[in-house]
């Protein structure tokens, strides 16, 4: 089982054992919020929310899944219920396409990537957004992304498909000199 | 432009890496770990037990049993095998003809509850 050890010294106790679990996932975590939510303060809820339903239901991990896999299913779960809640609440979502997040830092290439990519897939469903996330960063299969959404593995192809074409086209409008560089030196 | 390669997005999607949450999100996270406790995983038990089953097949067989010679009883002149527990059996004036209804009736039940656990430990699983 991955992290067996210290999935057994947490259970024992251990709380800083989940801080070694909470350093590891924890970008990985709040980029799957920030893909469903698309508002950086939503996304940190939503994250510390998931890291402590996580450590509340760690006995019930099995290892039947990569704890990964596991994780970001509660992530995931999560950030909808946030997103959903955060409707109902008659809040409206930030369309980080109109509103692109001011840059910590100009000169900081890889951010100014980051913010032309956020700003291409705002432009998807949250859904969408997120498959293409697991998919091509996380790097996970289609299997798991099935575990993960409780989406049917024919949805999550077609959904695959579709969202790799939506982003093409949104890239091509918004594409900056950063994404063509990184693209064209791409032999 | 062309559609994006899946070599030329998972690129794109390392290039831009992962989004950074509030440098302080561990503490955070921690501090709220540290209140809550961990929900204990309650083990499962099955429905019957091995022997609750074994009690179950006693029962029936003792019923298919009781319906035989009940009905032996209630149909012959005169038993095969006059005994003690023939005499008392005929002394309960047992309804002969619905002891085989009721065995069939138990093992039906019996044969739901197994229905019944299996679909309670998928569920659970």
């Amino acid at each position: 089982m991955e992290h067996a050890n210290l999935i057994t010294r947490i259970l024992e106790g251990d709380s800083r054992a989940y801080g070694e679990i909470v350093r590891l996932y924890q970008h990985m975590v709040h980029t799957v919020c920030m893909r469903v939510l698309r508002n950086a303060e939503d996304a940190e809820e939503a994250t510390q929310d998931a890291f402590v339903k996580a450590y509340q239901n760690l006995d019930g991990f099995g290892g039947s899944a990569k704890f990964s896999t596991w994780l970001f299913s509660i992530a995931y779960r999560t950030a909808i219920s946030h997103g959903r809640r955060r409707r109902t609440d008659g809040g409206s979502l930030e369309d980080l396409a109109h509103h692109p997040p001011a840059a910590a830092n100009p000169a900081d290439a890889r951010h100014m990537l980051r913010e032309q990519l956020d700003r291409a897939l705002a432009l998807l469903p949250a859904d969408d957004a997120s498959i293409l996330s697991f998919y091509y960063l996380e790097e996970l299969s289609v299997e798991e992304i099935v575990t993960i959404t409780g989406l049917g593995a024919s949805n999550v192809k077609v959904r695959l498909h579709r969202a790799r074409k939506k982003l093409s086209e949104a890239l091509e409008r918004h594409l900056g000199p950063e994404v063509q560089t990184l693209l064209l030196n791409d032999a | 432009m062309p559609e994006l390669s899946d070599k030329q997005l998972r690129k794109l999607f390392h290039a831009a890496g992962h989004s950074s949450p509030g440098f302080d999100l561990t503490a955070r996270i921690l501090a709220r770990a540290a209140v809550t406790p961990i929900a204990r995983r309650v083990k499962e038990q099955p429905l019957i037990g091995r022997w609750g089953w074994a009690g179950i097949a006693g029962l029936v067989a003792a019923l298919l049993i009781v319906a035989r010679f009940a009905a032996a009883g209630g149909q012959a002149t005169e038993p095969a095998v006059p005994s003690g527990f023939t005499a008392y059996l005929q002394h309960l004036q047992l309804p002969a003809g619905q002891w085989p209804l009721w065995a069939i009736g138990c093992s039906a039940c019996a044969l739901l509850l197994v229905l019944l656990d299996r679909a309670l430990q998928r569920r659970a699983a």
